[in-house]
Protein backbone atom coordinates (compact mmCIF):
# COMPACT_ATOMS: atom_id res chain seq x y z
CA UNK A 1 0.00 0.00 0.00
CA UNK A 2 1.46 3.12 -0.92
CA UNK A 3 -0.08 6.72 -0.33
CA UNK A 4 0.76 9.87 -0.89
CA UNK A 5 -0.10 12.76 1.59
CA UNK A 6 0.74 16.20 0.31
CA UNK A 7 0.28 19.07 2.66
CA UNK A 8 0.88 22.57 3.69
CA UNK A 9 1.15 22.36 6.99
CA UNK A 10 1.27 25.70 9.16
CA UNK A 11 1.54 28.17 10.76
CA UNK A 12 4.52 26.66 13.00
CA UNK A 13 5.78 24.90 9.75
CA UNK A 14 7.16 26.51 6.24
CA UNK A 15 8.19 23.15 5.08
CA UNK A 16 5.73 21.44 2.45
CA UNK A 17 5.72 17.89 3.98
CA UNK A 18 5.74 15.50 1.51
CA UNK A 19 5.00 11.84 3.26
CA UNK A 20 5.56 9.08 1.18
CA UNK A 21 3.88 5.98 3.41
CA UNK A 22 4.44 2.79 3.40
CA UNK A 23 3.88 2.55 7.04
CA UNK A 24 7.30 1.05 7.35
CA UNK A 25 8.65 4.32 7.21
CA UNK A 26 6.03 6.39 9.08
CA UNK A 27 8.50 6.66 12.21
CA UNK A 28 11.13 8.12 9.59
CA UNK A 29 8.51 10.66 8.74
CA UNK A 30 7.29 11.27 11.98
CA UNK A 31 11.00 12.46 12.74
CA UNK A 32 11.12 14.51 9.75
CA UNK A 33 7.98 16.27 11.11
CA UNK A 34 9.21 16.27 14.41
CA UNK A 35 11.92 18.59 12.52
CA UNK A 36 9.48 20.91 11.42
CA UNK A 37 7.85 21.67 14.59
CA UNK A 38 5.72 18.59 15.08
CA UNK A 39 4.80 17.16 18.18
CA UNK A 40 3.06 13.62 16.88
CA UNK A 41 1.02 11.89 14.91
CA UNK A 42 -1.68 9.15 15.92
CA UNK A 43 -3.96 6.73 13.93
CA UNK A 44 -7.26 6.72 14.75
CA UNK A 45 -10.24 4.04 14.13
CA UNK A 46 -13.27 5.58 13.28
CA UNK A 47 -14.85 4.93 16.31
CA UNK A 48 -11.55 7.37 16.99
CA UNK A 49 -9.79 4.97 19.47
CA UNK A 50 -5.89 5.19 18.90
CA UNK A 51 -4.36 2.43 17.24
CA UNK A 52 -1.47 3.57 16.41
CA UNK A 53 1.01 6.46 18.00
CA UNK A 54 4.30 7.64 17.57
CA UNK A 55 4.50 8.96 20.88
CA UNK A 56 8.27 8.66 21.06
CA UNK A 57 7.96 12.39 18.90
CA UNK A 58 6.88 13.75 22.69
CA UNK A 59 10.59 13.06 23.55
CA UNK A 60 11.87 14.57 20.27
CA UNK A 61 9.91 17.85 21.12
CA UNK A 62 10.34 18.24 24.64
CA UNK A 63 6.92 19.41 26.30
CA UNK A 64 6.58 17.75 29.33
CA UNK A 65 3.14 16.47 27.64
CA UNK A 66 2.35 12.71 25.91
CA UNK A 67 1.15 12.52 22.13
CA UNK A 68 -2.37 10.82 24.07
CA UNK A 69 -2.91 13.89 26.35
CA UNK A 70 -3.50 15.98 23.15
CA UNK A 71 -5.84 14.08 21.90
CA UNK A 72 -8.31 14.96 24.79
CA UNK A 73 -8.75 18.06 22.30
CA UNK A 74 -10.84 15.91 20.01
CA UNK A 75 -13.30 15.11 22.66
CA UNK A 76 -16.71 16.24 21.52
CA UNK A 77 -15.61 16.35 18.12
CA UNK A 78 -16.81 13.60 16.82
CA UNK A 79 -19.10 14.17 14.39
CA UNK A 80 -17.09 16.70 12.88
CA UNK A 81 -14.68 14.12 12.06
CA UNK A 82 -16.80 11.93 10.89
CA UNK A 83 -17.40 14.13 8.37
CA UNK A 84 -14.09 13.97 7.06
CA UNK A 85 -15.03 10.45 5.74
CA UNK A 86 -17.35 11.73 2.84
CA UNK A 87 -15.31 14.24 1.54
CA UNK A 88 -12.37 12.93 0.27
CA UNK A 89 -9.22 15.54 0.59
CA UNK A 90 -10.86 17.25 3.03
CA UNK A 91 -9.31 17.86 6.53
CA UNK A 92 -9.96 19.13 9.99
CA UNK A 93 -7.82 21.87 11.50
CA UNK A 94 -8.13 23.57 14.85
CA UNK A 95 -5.68 26.07 15.81
CA UNK A 96 -4.09 27.52 18.42
CA UNK A 97 -4.91 25.03 21.40
CA UNK A 98 -3.18 24.29 24.63
CA UNK A 99 -3.53 21.64 26.56
CA UNK A 100 -2.69 22.18 30.05
CA UNK A 101 -0.15 19.73 31.75
CA UNK A 102 0.00 18.99 35.31
CA UNK A 103 1.64 22.15 36.33
CA UNK A 104 -0.69 24.34 34.45
CA UNK A 105 1.17 25.29 31.26
CA UNK A 106 1.55 23.15 28.40
CA UNK A 107 2.56 23.26 24.52
CA UNK A 108 0.83 25.58 21.74
CA UNK A 109 -0.43 23.10 18.94
CA UNK A 110 -2.26 22.98 15.80
CA UNK A 111 -4.34 20.24 15.57
CA UNK A 112 -5.21 18.29 11.38
CA UNK A 113 -7.10 15.60 10.79
CA UNK A 114 -7.24 13.65 7.71
CA UNK A 115 -9.62 10.33 6.82
CA UNK A 116 -6.84 8.17 4.84
CA UNK A 117 -9.92 5.59 2.63
CA UNK A 118 -7.23 3.28 1.87
CA UNK A 119 -6.36 2.67 5.38
CA UNK A 120 -9.73 3.31 6.85
CA UNK A 121 -8.30 5.12 9.68
CA UNK A 122 -8.10 9.13 10.60
CA UNK A 123 -4.37 10.49 10.58
CA UNK A 124 -4.17 12.93 13.91
CA UNK A 125 -0.88 15.13 13.03
CA UNK A 126 -0.27 17.88 15.88
CA UNK A 127 1.84 20.79 15.08
CA UNK A 128 3.60 22.59 17.94
CA UNK A 129 2.73 26.54 17.68
CA UNK A 130 5.89 28.41 18.77
CA UNK A 131 5.01 30.20 21.35
CA UNK A 132 2.08 32.11 19.19
CA UNK A 133 0.40 33.44 22.51
CA UNK A 134 4.19 35.04 23.80
CA UNK A 135 4.73 35.92 20.59
CA UNK A 136 1.78 38.29 20.05
CA UNK A 137 1.33 39.31 23.79
CA UNK A 138 5.28 40.67 23.06
CA UNK A 139 4.13 42.03 19.91
CA UNK A 140 1.05 43.41 21.67
CA UNK A 141 3.35 44.93 24.28
CA UNK A 142 5.84 46.26 21.86
CA UNK A 143 3.37 48.03 19.49
CA UNK A 144 1.97 49.71 22.90
CA UNK A 145 5.26 50.93 23.89
CA UNK A 146 6.01 51.56 20.28
CA UNK A 147 2.74 54.10 20.78
CA UNK A 148 4.21 55.28 24.05
CA UNK A 149 7.49 56.26 22.82
CA UNK A 150 5.88 57.48 19.15
CA UNK A 151 3.62 60.08 21.55
CA UNK A 152 6.45 61.30 23.58
CA UNK A 153 8.36 62.16 20.01
CA UNK A 154 5.61 63.56 18.68
CA UNK A 155 5.13 65.49 22.02
CA UNK A 156 8.80 66.28 22.46
CA UNK A 157 8.97 67.19 18.56
CA UNK A 158 6.27 69.98 19.09
CA UNK A 159 8.11 71.03 22.46
CA UNK A 160 11.72 71.00 20.38
CA UNK A 161 9.43 72.92 17.12
CA UNK A 162 8.26 75.72 19.91
CA UNK A 163 11.80 76.56 21.20
CA UNK A 164 12.95 76.61 17.67
CA UNK A 165 10.29 79.56 16.37
CA UNK A 166 11.32 80.64 19.84
CA UNK A 167 14.87 81.01 19.20
CA UNK A 168 14.69 82.05 15.74
CA UNK A 169 12.57 84.65 16.90
CA UNK A 170 15.14 85.74 19.63
CA UNK A 171 17.93 85.44 16.77
CA UNK A 172 15.53 87.90 14.43
CA UNK A 173 15.23 90.26 17.14
CA UNK A 174 18.88 89.89 17.92
CA UNK A 175 19.60 90.89 14.44
CA UNK A 176 17.36 93.88 14.25
CA UNK A 177 18.95 94.51 17.95
CA UNK A 178 22.31 94.87 16.09
CA UNK A 179 21.35 96.60 13.15
CA UNK A 180 20.03 98.86 14.94
CA UNK A 181 23.06 99.69 17.07
CA UNK A 182 25.30 99.56 14.29
CA UNK A 183 23.12 101.50 12.10
CA UNK A 184 20.58 103.95 14.04
CA UNK A 185 23.05 104.94 17.05
CA UNK A 186 25.72 105.59 14.69
CA UNK A 187 23.83 108.38 13.36
CA UNK A 188 23.33 110.78 16.36
CA UNK A 189 27.64 109.80 16.71
CA UNK A 190 28.06 110.60 13.26
CA UNK A 191 26.15 114.02 13.22
CA UNK A 192 28.71 115.21 16.47
CA UNK A 193 31.42 114.12 15.23
CA UNK A 194 30.72 116.72 11.86
CA UNK A 195 29.58 119.02 14.44
CA UNK A 196 33.16 118.75 16.60
CA UNK A 197 34.67 118.55 13.28
CA UNK A 198 32.98 122.35 12.82
CA UNK A 199 34.34 123.26 15.99
CA UNK A 200 37.89 122.20 15.13
CA UNK A 201 37.77 124.58 12.34
CA UNK A 202 36.37 127.49 13.72
CA UNK A 203 39.22 127.33 16.16
CA UNK A 204 41.75 128.10 12.85
CA UNK A 205 38.86 129.93 11.54
CA UNK A 206 36.83 131.91 13.39
CA UNK A 207 34.31 133.04 10.56
CA UNK A 208 33.80 129.75 9.53
CA UNK A 209 30.68 129.08 11.86
CA UNK A 210 28.55 129.91 15.49
CA UNK A 211 30.57 128.10 17.88
CA UNK A 212 27.29 128.01 20.60
CA UNK A 213 25.29 127.04 17.68
CA UNK A 214 27.39 124.31 17.10
CA UNK A 215 27.91 123.53 20.81
CA UNK A 216 23.91 123.48 21.37
CA UNK A 217 23.80 120.86 18.53
CA UNK A 218 26.52 118.62 19.61
CA UNK A 219 24.51 118.79 23.41
CA UNK A 220 21.49 117.94 21.17
CA UNK A 221 22.48 114.89 19.39
CA UNK A 222 24.25 113.40 22.94
CA UNK A 223 20.58 114.09 24.33
CA UNK A 224 19.02 112.10 21.43
CA UNK A 225 21.30 109.21 21.91
CA UNK A 226 20.97 109.02 25.41
CA UNK A 227 16.99 108.99 24.79
CA UNK A 228 17.96 105.93 22.38
CA UNK A 229 19.89 104.07 24.77
CA UNK A 230 17.33 104.82 27.66
CA UNK A 231 14.77 103.48 25.52
CA UNK A 232 16.93 100.64 24.11
CA UNK A 233 17.03 99.36 27.61
CA UNK A 234 13.63 99.61 28.46
CA UNK A 235 12.95 97.83 25.63
CA UNK A 236 15.68 95.06 26.25
CA UNK A 237 13.42 94.71 29.90
CA UNK A 238 10.37 93.82 27.85
CA UNK A 239 9.27 90.07 28.59
CA UNK A 240 12.03 89.62 31.68
CA UNK A 241 9.67 91.87 33.88
CA UNK A 242 8.20 90.03 36.68
CA UNK A 243 4.87 91.78 37.16
CA UNK A 244 2.77 90.17 39.55
CA UNK A 245 -1.06 89.39 38.40
CA UNK A 246 -3.81 91.94 39.60
CA UNK A 247 -7.06 93.13 39.43
CA UNK A 248 -7.06 96.31 37.23
CA UNK A 249 -9.88 98.39 36.25
CA UNK A 250 -9.44 99.40 32.86
CA UNK A 251 -12.01 102.31 32.64
CA UNK A 252 -9.53 104.06 35.38
CA UNK A 253 -6.25 102.86 33.41
CA UNK A 254 -7.41 104.42 30.14
CA UNK A 255 -8.73 107.67 31.81
CA UNK A 256 -5.16 108.01 33.38
CA UNK A 257 -3.29 107.50 30.35
CA UNK A 258 -5.36 109.76 28.75
CA UNK A 259 -5.37 112.27 31.18
CA UNK A 260 -1.47 112.30 31.39
CA UNK A 261 -0.85 112.33 27.56
CA UNK A 262 0.10 116.41 26.37
CA UNK A 263 -1.96 117.29 23.69
CA UNK A 264 -2.91 120.59 21.86
CA UNK A 265 -5.97 121.94 22.72
CA UNK A 266 -8.11 121.78 20.18
CA UNK A 267 -6.87 117.52 20.19
CA UNK A 268 -9.62 115.56 21.78
CA UNK A 269 -9.57 111.82 23.02
CA UNK A 270 -12.81 110.49 23.44
CA UNK A 271 -13.01 107.25 25.52
CA UNK A 272 -16.19 105.30 24.94
CA UNK A 273 -17.66 101.01 24.94
CA UNK A 274 -16.65 98.45 28.03
CA UNK A 275 -14.05 99.17 30.56
CA UNK A 276 -14.61 96.20 32.64
CA UNK A 277 -12.35 94.95 35.66
CA UNK A 278 -9.71 92.38 34.67
CA UNK A 279 -7.05 90.23 36.57
CA UNK A 280 -4.11 91.43 34.17
CA UNK A 281 -0.45 92.64 34.04
CA UNK A 282 -1.35 95.93 34.27
CA UNK A 283 2.62 97.47 32.88
CA UNK A 284 2.11 95.68 29.67
CA UNK A 285 -1.22 97.04 28.84
CA UNK A 286 -0.53 100.67 29.57
CA UNK A 287 2.82 100.56 27.31
CA UNK A 288 0.84 99.35 24.86
CA UNK A 289 -1.88 102.37 24.96
CA UNK A 290 0.43 104.62 26.22
CA UNK A 291 2.65 104.56 23.10
CA UNK A 292 0.02 103.70 20.85
CA UNK A 293 -1.95 107.13 22.31
CA UNK A 294 1.09 109.14 21.83
CA UNK A 295 2.22 107.93 18.34
CA UNK A 296 -1.49 109.02 17.23
CA UNK A 297 -1.12 112.44 19.08
CA UNK A 298 2.54 113.22 18.35
CA UNK A 299 2.03 111.79 14.24
CA UNK A 300 -0.78 113.97 13.59
CA UNK A 301 -0.11 116.49 11.08
CA UNK A 302 -2.63 119.03 12.71
CA UNK A 303 -3.30 121.27 15.95
CA UNK A 304 -7.03 119.73 15.96
CA UNK A 305 -7.93 116.71 15.84
CA UNK A 306 -9.97 113.22 17.60
CA UNK A 307 -8.48 109.84 18.62
CA UNK A 308 -11.75 107.49 19.19
CA UNK A 309 -10.71 105.01 21.77
CA UNK A 310 -13.38 101.98 22.12
CA UNK A 311 -13.55 98.54 24.34
CA UNK A 312 -15.62 95.26 24.54
CA UNK A 313 -15.77 92.29 25.81
CA UNK A 314 -14.97 90.38 22.96
CA UNK A 315 -15.21 86.24 23.89
CA UNK A 316 -11.67 85.05 25.38
CA UNK A 317 -10.16 88.81 24.78
CA UNK A 318 -11.09 92.45 25.12
CA UNK A 319 -10.81 94.70 22.45
CA UNK A 320 -9.65 97.59 22.60
CA UNK A 321 -9.74 99.76 19.12
CA UNK A 322 -7.86 103.37 19.18
CA UNK A 323 -8.66 105.20 16.00
CA UNK A 324 -7.45 108.71 14.82
CA UNK A 325 -7.78 110.77 11.88
CA UNK A 326 -4.24 111.54 11.47
CA UNK A 327 -2.45 111.18 8.31
CA UNK A 328 -2.33 107.39 8.29
CA UNK A 329 0.66 104.91 7.55
CA UNK A 330 1.18 103.56 4.38
CA UNK A 331 1.01 100.12 3.62
CA UNK A 332 4.66 99.41 2.91
CA UNK A 333 4.83 101.27 6.51
CA UNK A 334 2.57 98.93 8.81
CA UNK A 335 5.75 96.40 9.30
CA UNK A 336 8.71 98.77 9.92
CA UNK A 337 7.21 101.22 11.99
CA UNK A 338 7.29 98.41 14.66
CA UNK A 339 11.27 98.06 14.58
CA UNK A 340 13.42 99.90 16.77
CA UNK A 341 14.13 103.33 15.65
CA UNK A 342 11.93 103.31 12.84
CA UNK A 343 10.09 106.24 12.28
CA UNK A 344 7.90 107.79 8.61
CA UNK A 345 9.20 111.06 9.68
CA UNK A 346 12.91 111.48 10.73
CA UNK A 347 14.31 111.22 14.94
CA UNK A 348 15.31 114.67 14.60
CA UNK A 349 12.13 116.12 13.04
CA UNK A 350 10.02 114.54 15.03
CA UNK A 351 11.72 114.70 18.51
CA UNK A 352 11.14 110.73 18.96
CA UNK A 353 13.47 107.94 19.10
CA UNK A 354 10.96 106.00 17.07
CA UNK A 355 11.37 102.62 19.92
CA UNK A 356 7.67 102.96 20.88
CA UNK A 357 5.52 101.04 18.66
CA UNK A 358 8.50 98.13 18.76
CA UNK A 359 7.89 98.49 23.03
CA UNK A 360 4.08 98.08 22.00
CA UNK A 361 5.12 94.86 19.84
CA UNK A 362 7.39 93.44 22.13
CA UNK A 363 4.73 93.40 24.77
CA UNK A 364 2.16 92.33 23.00
CA UNK A 365 3.98 88.93 21.64
CA UNK A 366 5.25 88.33 25.45
CA UNK A 367 1.70 88.84 27.06
CA UNK A 368 -0.31 86.43 24.19
CA UNK A 369 -2.22 89.82 23.26
CA UNK A 370 -2.54 90.67 19.41
CA UNK A 371 -2.51 93.82 17.60
CA UNK A 372 -3.39 94.69 13.99
CA UNK A 373 -3.21 98.19 12.18
CA UNK A 374 -5.68 99.12 9.49
CA UNK A 375 -4.30 102.20 7.21
CA UNK A 376 -4.23 103.59 3.99
CA UNK A 377 -3.76 107.34 3.11
CA UNK A 378 -4.26 106.55 -0.59
CA UNK A 379 -7.69 105.80 0.43
CA UNK A 380 -8.73 107.84 3.45
CA UNK A 381 -7.03 109.85 6.28
CA UNK A 382 -6.28 108.38 9.96
CA UNK A 383 -5.23 104.85 11.48
CA UNK A 384 -7.21 102.14 13.43
CA UNK A 385 -5.33 99.91 15.89
CA UNK A 386 -7.44 96.96 17.59
CA UNK A 387 -6.04 95.26 20.00
CA UNK A 388 -7.40 91.73 21.32
CA UNK A 389 -6.08 91.32 24.71
CA UNK A 390 -6.59 88.27 26.88
CA UNK A 391 -8.55 88.12 29.71
CA UNK A 392 -7.52 85.12 30.64
CA UNK A 393 -3.61 85.24 31.01
CA UNK A 394 -1.69 81.92 31.44
CA UNK A 395 1.89 82.39 33.70
CA UNK B 1 -15.90 7.58 32.05
CA UNK B 2 -18.15 10.41 30.45
CA UNK B 3 -17.15 13.84 29.12
CA UNK B 4 -18.69 16.80 28.99
CA UNK B 5 -17.28 19.99 26.84
CA UNK B 6 -17.56 22.82 28.98
CA UNK B 7 -17.16 26.42 27.38
CA UNK B 8 -15.68 29.45 29.61
CA UNK B 9 -16.78 33.11 27.94
CA UNK B 10 -16.69 36.21 28.54
CA UNK B 11 -14.84 39.49 27.92
CA UNK B 12 -10.85 40.15 27.87
CA UNK B 13 -9.70 40.45 31.87
CA UNK B 14 -13.02 39.04 33.37
CA UNK B 15 -10.92 36.15 34.81
CA UNK B 16 -12.03 33.33 32.58
CA UNK B 17 -8.56 31.97 32.92
CA UNK B 18 -7.82 32.46 36.47
CA UNK B 19 -11.16 30.99 37.06
CA UNK B 20 -10.16 27.53 35.22
CA UNK B 21 -6.71 27.40 37.16
CA UNK B 22 -8.16 27.90 40.63
CA UNK B 23 -10.70 25.10 39.47
CA UNK B 24 -7.97 22.64 37.98
CA UNK B 25 -4.73 23.41 39.85
CA UNK B 26 -5.84 25.75 42.88
CA UNK B 27 -3.46 28.46 41.92
CA UNK B 28 -4.00 31.75 41.23
CA UNK B 29 -1.54 34.37 39.31
CA UNK B 30 -2.11 38.15 39.78
CA UNK B 31 -0.24 38.44 36.35
CA UNK B 32 -2.85 39.14 33.75
CA UNK B 33 -1.70 37.31 30.39
CA UNK B 34 -3.95 36.85 27.88
CA UNK B 35 -5.28 33.55 26.11
CA UNK B 36 -4.61 33.28 22.55
CA UNK B 37 -6.82 30.95 20.71
CA UNK B 38 -7.96 28.66 23.55
CA UNK B 39 -6.97 26.67 26.59
CA UNK B 40 -8.06 23.31 27.53
CA UNK B 41 -7.88 21.91 30.70
CA UNK B 42 -9.33 18.35 32.19
CA UNK B 43 -11.15 18.46 35.64
CA UNK B 44 -12.73 15.20 36.95
CA UNK B 45 -16.16 15.82 38.83
CA UNK B 46 -18.62 13.91 41.13
CA UNK B 47 -21.99 15.77 40.59
CA UNK B 48 -23.68 12.78 43.37
CA UNK B 49 -22.94 9.61 44.76
CA UNK B 50 -25.92 8.18 41.99
CA UNK B 51 -24.34 9.89 38.93
CA UNK B 52 -20.55 9.29 39.46
CA UNK B 53 -17.37 10.75 38.49
CA UNK B 54 -17.46 12.50 35.12
CA UNK B 55 -14.47 14.50 33.20
CA UNK B 56 -15.16 18.33 32.42
CA UNK B 57 -13.29 19.36 29.62
CA UNK B 58 -13.04 23.19 30.09
CA UNK B 59 -12.11 25.40 27.16
CA UNK B 60 -10.92 28.39 27.92
CA UNK B 61 -11.71 31.05 25.16
CA UNK B 62 -9.99 33.68 24.47
CA UNK B 63 -11.94 36.73 25.05
CA UNK B 64 -10.97 38.32 22.12
CA UNK B 65 -14.23 36.34 20.04
CA UNK B 66 -16.83 37.85 21.71
CA UNK B 67 -20.04 36.75 19.85
CA UNK B 68 -17.96 35.05 17.43
CA UNK B 69 -17.17 32.15 19.00
CA UNK B 70 -20.58 30.30 18.51
CA UNK B 71 -18.83 29.81 14.60
CA UNK B 72 -15.67 29.05 15.60
CA UNK B 73 -14.51 25.23 15.73
CA UNK B 74 -13.63 25.67 19.74
CA UNK B 75 -17.38 26.11 20.42
CA UNK B 76 -18.45 22.99 18.87
CA UNK B 77 -20.26 20.38 20.78
CA UNK B 78 -20.39 21.98 23.64
CA UNK B 79 -22.11 20.32 26.59
CA UNK B 80 -22.38 23.61 29.11
CA UNK B 81 -20.84 27.02 29.14
CA UNK B 82 -20.02 29.61 31.83
CA UNK B 83 -20.27 33.23 31.07
CA UNK B 84 -18.28 35.29 33.08
CA UNK B 85 -18.24 39.06 33.89
CA UNK B 86 -16.30 41.27 36.22
CA UNK B 87 -18.20 42.54 39.06
CA UNK B 88 -16.53 45.90 39.27
CA UNK B 89 -17.00 46.56 35.31
CA UNK B 90 -20.63 46.43 34.13
CA UNK B 91 -19.96 46.90 30.99
CA UNK B 92 -18.09 43.27 31.17
CA UNK B 93 -21.81 41.86 32.70
CA UNK B 94 -23.76 43.33 30.04
CA UNK B 95 -21.14 41.75 27.47
CA UNK B 96 -21.76 38.16 29.71
CA UNK B 97 -25.15 38.86 29.44
CA UNK B 98 -25.21 38.85 25.82
CA UNK B 99 -22.60 36.40 24.75
CA UNK B 100 -25.21 33.82 27.19
CA UNK B 101 -27.89 34.87 24.89
CA UNK B 102 -25.64 33.61 21.96
CA UNK B 103 -25.16 30.50 23.60
CA UNK B 104 -28.52 29.80 23.79
CA UNK B 105 -29.55 30.69 20.66
CA UNK B 106 -26.51 28.66 19.58
CA UNK B 107 -27.41 25.96 22.05
CA UNK B 108 -30.84 25.61 22.79
CA UNK B 109 -31.10 23.70 26.27
CA UNK B 110 -27.85 22.92 26.80
CA UNK B 111 -27.04 24.55 30.72
CA UNK B 112 -25.61 27.88 30.59
CA UNK B 113 -24.65 29.74 34.12
CA UNK B 114 -22.83 33.09 34.72
CA UNK B 115 -20.51 34.08 37.29
CA UNK B 116 -19.83 37.36 38.31
CA UNK B 117 -16.03 37.23 39.37
CA UNK B 118 -13.55 39.32 41.31
CA UNK B 119 -16.23 40.37 44.28
CA UNK B 120 -13.16 40.42 46.19
CA UNK B 121 -12.08 43.66 45.00
CA UNK B 122 -16.02 45.17 45.98
CA UNK B 123 -16.53 46.94 49.03
CA UNK B 124 -18.60 44.39 51.26
CA UNK B 125 -20.47 46.93 52.77
CA UNK B 126 -22.34 47.84 49.63
CA UNK B 127 -24.29 44.80 48.01
CA UNK B 128 -23.24 43.96 44.50
CA UNK B 129 -25.23 45.75 41.56
CA UNK B 130 -25.98 43.57 38.44
CA UNK B 131 -27.34 44.88 35.10
CA UNK B 132 -31.39 43.98 35.30
CA UNK B 133 -30.74 41.85 32.17
CA UNK B 134 -28.36 39.45 33.84
CA UNK B 135 -30.69 39.38 36.78
CA UNK B 136 -33.67 38.42 34.57
CA UNK B 137 -32.24 36.29 31.98
CA UNK B 138 -33.34 33.05 34.66
CA UNK B 139 -30.17 31.67 34.56
CA UNK B 140 -28.18 30.89 37.42
CA UNK B 141 -25.67 33.41 38.45
CA UNK B 142 -22.69 32.96 40.86
CA UNK B 143 -20.54 35.46 42.45
CA UNK B 144 -16.88 34.08 42.84
CA UNK B 145 -13.43 35.26 43.41
CA UNK B 146 -11.13 33.20 41.75
CA UNK B 147 -8.35 35.37 43.67
CA UNK B 148 -9.60 33.81 47.11
CA UNK B 149 -11.72 30.58 45.76
CA UNK B 150 -15.01 32.38 46.82
CA UNK B 151 -17.98 29.81 44.84
CA UNK B 152 -15.56 28.56 41.88
CA UNK B 153 -16.12 24.66 42.61
CA UNK B 154 -19.34 25.55 43.38
CA UNK B 155 -20.15 27.07 40.21
CA UNK B 156 -18.59 23.68 38.34
CA UNK B 157 -20.71 21.75 40.20
CA UNK B 158 -23.60 23.38 39.87
CA UNK B 159 -23.07 23.28 35.95
CA UNK B 160 -21.92 19.45 37.00
CA UNK B 161 -25.26 19.07 38.49
CA UNK B 162 -27.57 20.34 35.52
CA UNK B 163 -25.35 18.12 33.08
CA UNK B 164 -25.88 14.79 35.16
CA UNK B 165 -29.41 15.41 34.94
CA UNK B 166 -29.48 16.06 31.17
CA UNK B 167 -27.51 13.26 30.75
Amino acid sequence: MSKTLSTRLQPSSRAVVELQAPETNLLEACELLASHGFFGMVWLDPDLRSTERYGGLAELVPTGLRVTDTVMALWGLENELLDLINKPNARFEMPNVAIANADGNGPRLNFHVFWLAARQQFLLLIAKVVSTGDLELGLAQQVRARMIVEAELAQKSRALAAVNAELERANRDLAEFAYVISHDLKAPLRAMRYLTNDLDRVVANPGHCDPTLVAGQIHAQSQRMSRMLTDLLAYSKIGRQTDALAMIETGSLIRSIVGSLPRAPAMSIVVNGEWPVIETYAAPLDLILRNIISNALNHHDRTDGRIMITANVSGRALEIEIIDDGPGIAPEWHEAIFQPFRTIASGDASGQSGIGLALVRKAVETTGATLSLTSNPSERRGSAFKLLWPLIIND
Amino acid sequence: MRIAKILLLGEIGVGKTSIARRLVFDQFDGEYKATIGTDIYRYEVVPSPVDGPFHFVVWDTDGNFGDTIFRHVYARQADAAIVIGDANRTTTLETATRIGGGFMDAFPGRPLTYIVNKVDLLDPAVPVVLPDALKNAGVPIVLTSAKTGQHVKDAFDQVAAIVARRG
